[in-house]
Order: C-alpha cells, then structure tokens, then sequence
C-alpha cells in the first residue's frame, strides 16, 4: 500500500515491526526483506510519489520535483554540487541505470585497510544474483547507443584503449534519452518499479511525503519515529507522526542519515558518524564536431559507454585515476559550458546536434565531513564540507588534460567544460592550458552524483559506525544500508553496491541469521 | 578589484550556487507569452511573481545582453521574455536566492559600469559595451565574476529550455509532451 501525504489530514500514531528511512536503492531493498520475512513493515519517504506519467522529460520542471533540494545542494564552498535524489524510489529514479558492481580491487581494499573480511566476492555473490535479477541486470542493447556515447569507443577501440558498454537495469528501453529527469516509459528499473512494489504487494505501508525527524529510544529496546506529513513541493509541515517500533533500517541517504542520528542523540560513542565524505567529483565536457557528425547526445541511453584506460584501481587505494563516460538529456545544464556569451554562445549552441557530451569522472580519497543545522519545523540544513587535494586536483588536470586529447583524436574542433571562465581549447597544442585550470568556487561547476561514507563500515566503533552486518555499532536493532556506509567509493556508480551491500545484511537479517 | 567588499553577502551566496534557479524552483505559473513583451524591449513589465518592475527591467537588458536577437539564429531573450520566465522560477521560500539575485542586478546595474570607467548605469549603455562589461567582469575574478557566472547561469538554463528556443539550436526535445506534473493541493 502506497499512502501519498496528501491523503493524511491529521495527526498519525502507528504502531510496527519495522521501519524502513527512505525509499532509494538501500531503502527498497530492505523494504523488501523486512516484508518477505513477514514482518509488519513501514516505510518513509520524504520525497513526493511520483509515476512515469508525471515526468515529462524536462530539467527545469523534474529537477525540483525529484532531486534533493531541486538539484542545488552543494558542498559548503559553492564548489560541487552534490546530486541525490529524494522521492519515491530516491536516486535509483533520477539515475541512469548504470550496473556496477563494487570493484575486486576496492574490495581488497577494505579487506587490507579496515579489515573487512566477510565483505569479500564470494559472500556478495549470492546477493548479485538477486538484485541483478530483480533489477533485470543486462548489457545495454545496441539499438539504444547513441553517436555521442560510441564516439568514446570507437576512438578507444582505434587507439587501443579499454573502454567498454555498461550493464543497466532497464528492460523495454526504447531510448528516449531523459534518465536524468525519470522515466517516462518504465524502463529504467528503479526501485520505485521493482522492490517497493514488491514490499507492497507482501503488506508494507509505504508512506511518501513523510520527513523522519527523530528516533527516541523508548522501553523495552523500542523505538519512537518522530517524523512530519509534509507538503509536496514547498516540504513544508502539515501534521505530527509518531511510530512504535522493534527495529529501524536507515536509508536516507548519506547526507541525512547521519543527520537524524545526531539530532536523536544517537551518536554518542559514534565518532566516525558524519565524517569520511566521498564525492567522486566529475566535470562535464563538451567537444564540438564538424557538422556532418551528429551526436544527438539527448537520444539514445545517456550514459551507456566508458572510457577506462586510465582507471588506476587498486588494493592499496581503491579506485584511483580517472575515466570518461558519455552524458546526455540535459540541454540546460549544457548551454551554460564554456565562457562564451552574447553572438559567440548562440554560435556554439547552434552546434548542439553536433556536439560530444561526456562526464570526467575523478575517484577521490574520503576526506569530507558533514554537519547540520536544523530549522524550527525540524527540517535540516546539512553541510558538506570538503577540500578537494592536492593530489586530486593534480590527477583532475591530467584527466582533463588526457580526454581532451581524446577528444581531438576523434575528431573534436573545440572543446569546452562547465566553467563560466575557463575558455574553449580548439587544438591539442593549447593543453597546457589545463594546467591553470581554476579549480575554485565559482570559477567551475564539478557535480557529485556518489556521495558516500558518513556512516561507514568498521570492525568497531572506533573505525565506523556499523559493523559489516550494517548495525550501528552502539544500539541493538538500527541498521544503516545506503550509501553512506561505503568505507571509500565503491565503484563508478553507486546504486548496486548499496543495493548488494543492503541485500546480504538484509537477507542475513531477514533470514534470522 | 575594489568591488570585493560591496556585495551582500546573498549575492556571493548567489554565485556560489549560481545554477540554483537554473535548477530550482517550482514553477506555479506559466511563462507570460512573449508575442506581448518581445517589441517593448524594457517597457512595461508583465505581471511577476515575485520580481519587481525594476528588478525585471534590468534583468530583461541583462538577457538581452548574454542572448541578444539574431547572429546564428534570429530568437533571442527577449522573444521568449526570458526575465518573466526566470521570475515563474522562483519560489518565495527562498527569501536568499531571491535577494542574491537583486543584489547582483543592482550591482551591475550601479556599480559595475565604474569599472570600466561609465558613469551611466548598466541598462542604459549600448548593447556592445554591454557585453564589454559583461566580459571584464567575467575576467576580473571575486565578486564582479560572481555576478558574470550567476546571472549567464539562470539565463542560459531557462532560455535553452524554453520549447521555443528548441527549433533555434535544432533541438527536437522531448518525445513526450506534458505540462509541469501536478502536485496535490492540500487543504488541511
């Protein structure tokens, strides 16, 4: 059963097993766990319900709609944005379905530095199984690859470079090229399409427009949820709720789990608790053909190809170097590349059919933080404090450096990124260039769509906040499975780890293990 | 640059987030049609959500200036009234956006014509000098690049998503074609 806050005029008082915080690729998992296992189950999310009828393909209007502060939150400094998604299935709906697993390498990463060794391959991979299967797991169709994405290999291919075709979870797609703004088709397989309504159909209420506040511990090794009916759109507060229950399974991503931890007071003898940020930061790049190449970079599956020959992964550090992976669908987002106004930027956007849109992706170390501020009504106002490195901005410009190179080797005439002030590259011999790249607030726009590790794994609670069941490490019967657990960043894309990662501890749990 | 310490600090918050009315914002009405607004230049302004007479004045040369008619392609943002359309953008939530937004107007409008040495405010100078100052401020670093980066941020956003900039950058767009979704209204 699926209640929509606006279908709640008054005060609610329940009464459950389980709650389930969130509704995104760690909450649905759980979701489905908790009710497969029989168990009376709830599920909160903030976030608006919304159907591929409601999307409309349209960044001004699907933005605000679907994204967590209508795309704009961003790290303290005004550097990154920090990209996640807060409705009815959360980013598994604004993503675009991209099936990554969690490297071998960063596996044995964690295993060396922090001593997880039940997290290995051969424990995961029954979990595999079932995700890949619900999420109908596959290698993207030819048909849906567009020009801009196979630009990538093909050139790869001729310089013999790795690159390669993601896996996706999509099934019927027939490339329409707007993942970022939902599915209008039901394609993508989120969990808004798979495990909610899999949770509902064996009993769980799943309750949208609903803001968990607090947790008050209470006898009996129970819980009180303390949350708020809120109002679509504005959030703002329409009615008090109070849960009972036996167990909580946090899943409100990493930004606002650790926030509902610390304002209940949860956090003591938790020090990790909001620290070990990773925002994998990335910027988009934009290379222009000759005309007669048509990219039409907003058909086709966005994101569908990588360019991998300089991925440096490994277990003394996880992910390393840097990669290229094709992006598209956001015509907005793009017209605001270069530094270009006035006759000059109409004369580049006159290019769009024939223009390249990729993301350079740059893994980082964990180095962030989070802290909060909460408004009167409760809401909270995160912030993400983080300091890009040396070394990373170092790596940064030799990836930029790199795939422009790239770009010009596939035949780009011009190549242009997300800064307002950083002006166009039209020949290979004006790369360094990039070494004064302005790598400061303002003067480049870089965007996370994987924030990770407020609430990390650790083998006690000195080194994370849960332990590799994903239990809080200093209270019975709260759990933590989304993206905030990851030790260091999992993979390119997030949501399989979270979802792997939910679907072991959950089975485990669910099974009575 | 002598302008660093003129700003509100709203303004500087405004830079930092500088796409966060090309990303945000419910819009609770639809654009005013342009047909009425695209002949007057500055005149009269149409009926606004929260902007006010002065602050859709300016911004109307501002759009002008970044996106002017003609070039590449004929339309430019005056056509589609693109000051209007940023104003249906706006949510009155957010009191901070909204006064970053007018102190970077008044900033270019009063302030930043001295830096090039003009006496006469932004809205009042020829088109290329305009865009001159446009392009000093983009160059100039802290604040004054503040203001270039967020104002070109919200104008390009809403006008390459505007339909009817589409057919200009030959942009088919969606393949569906719906409204705004409709959220629940709540009458408690």
């Amino acid at each position: 059963m699926i209640i929509q806050g606006h279908e709640i005029f008054s005060p609610l008082k329940l009464k459950t097993h389980s709650v389930v915080v969130g509704s995104g690729a760690g909450g649905g998992v759980a979701a489905y766990h908790m009710a497969s296992a029989g168990l009376d189950t709830v599920v909160l999310e903030e976030g608006g319900y919304f159907q591929a009828k409601d999307f409309n393909q349209r960044e001004e209007d699907m933005m605000p709609a679907l994204y967590r502060s209508a795309g704009r939150q961003m790290t303290t400094d005004g550097l990154i944005y920090v990209w996640q998604g807060s409705t009815f299935g959360g980013s598994t709906v604004i993503n675009t379905a991209d099936a990554t697993p969690i490297e071998a390498e960063v596996l044995h990463h964690w295993q060396q530095k922090f001593g997880l060794n039940e997290l290995t391959e051969d424990n995961l991979a029954a979990s595999y199984e079932r995700v890949y299967k619900t999420l109908n797991v596959h290698r993207l169709e030819e048909k849906i690859l567009n020009r801009n994405n196979k630009v990538l290999l093909e050139t790869a291919n001729r310089l013999g470079y790795k690159a390669g075709v993601f896996n996706s979870n999509r099934k019927g797609c027939i490339g329409s090229g707007y993942c970022f703004q939902g599915c209008a088709y039901d394609a993508k397989q989120g969990t808004n399409l798979t495990y909610l309504p899999m949770a509902s159909d064996l009993g769980a209420r799943i309750y949208t427009d609903v803001r968990v506040d607090r947790i008050e511990p209470i006898s009996g090794n129970r819980y009180r949820i303390h949350a708020s009916v809120v109002e679509r759109g504005t959030r703002r507060f329409r009615h008090p709720v109070e849960i009972d229950c036996e167990r909580i399974i946090m899943a409100a991503g990493t930004v606002h789990t650790p926030a509902i931890l610390k304002r209940s007071g949860l956090d003591k003898g938790l020090p990790q608790l909001g620290k070990n940020i990773s925002l994998q930061p990335q910027i988009g790049l934009s290379a222009t053909f000759p005309d007669s190449e048509k990219m039409t970079s907003w058909r086709g599956a966005p994101q569908s190809i990588y360019m991998s020959e300089f991925d440096d992964n490994h277990a003394e550090h996880g992910l390393g170097g840097f990669r290229m992976e094709g992006v598209g669908g956001m015509a907005g987002v793009f017209a605001q590349f270069s530094n270009k106004i006035g006759l000059d930027h109409k004369r580049m956007m006159e290019q769009f059919p024939s223009t390249h849109y990729s993301a350079l992706l740059v893994p980082d170390q964990p180095s962030g933080s989070l802290d909060w501020e909460w408004a009167a009504d409760g809401s909270v106002k995160p912030k993400i404090h983080y300091a890009l490195t040396a070394e990373w901005k170092q790596r940064f410009k030799r990836g930029f450096k790199t795939a422009a190179g790239f770009l010009f080797e596939a035949g780009a005439k011009e190549i242009n990124c997300n800064s307002p002030v950083f002006g166009s590259i039209t020949s290979p011999d004006q790369l360094s260039r990039v070494d004064d790249f302005p790598l400061e607030p303002g003067l480049v726009a870089l965007t996370s769509a994987h924030v990770q590790g407020s609430c990390r794994i650790g083998v006690n609670a000195d080194q994370g906040v849960v332990d590799q069941n994903l239990k809080l490490h200093n209270l019975d019967n709260i759990y933590v499975v989304d993206g905030s657990v990851m030790p260091t960043t999992a993979s390119t894309h997030t949501m399989i780890p979270i979802m792997v990662m939910a679907d072991r501890a959950m089975h485990k749990l669910a099974q009575g293990a | 640059m002598g302008n660093n310490s003129t700003l509100p600090s709203a303004t500087r918050r405004l830079f930092l987030q500088r796409s966060l009315l090309a990303l945000g914002a419910v819009a609770a009405a639809p654009a005013i049609s342009a047909a009425a607004f695209a002949d007057t230049s500055t005149g009269d302004a149409p009926a606004l959500k929260l902007l006010n007479a002065e602050d859709y004045r300016i911004l109307s040369v501002v759009t002008d200036t970044l996106i002017p008619r003609d070039g590449a392609f004929p339309l430019g943002a005056l056509d589609v009234d693109l000051a209007a359309r940023i104003d249906t953008y706006l949510e009155p939530e957010d009191t901070e956006l909204l006064q970053g937004l007018r102190g970077a107007l008044m900033f270019l409008e009063h302030q930043a014509p001295g830096l090039i040495g003009v006496d006469s405010p932004f809205s009042a100078m020829p088109q290329e000098q305009r865009e001159s100052l446009l392009l000093t401020l983009r160059d100039a670093g802290g604040d004054a690049t503040a203001v270039f980066a967020a104002l070109r941020g919200i104008s390009m956003f809403y006008f390459y998503t505007d339909e009817q900039a589409w057919p200009q950058f030959n942009y088919d767009g969606p393949l569906v074609k719906r409204g705004k979704p409709v959220y629940p209204q709540v009458r408690d």
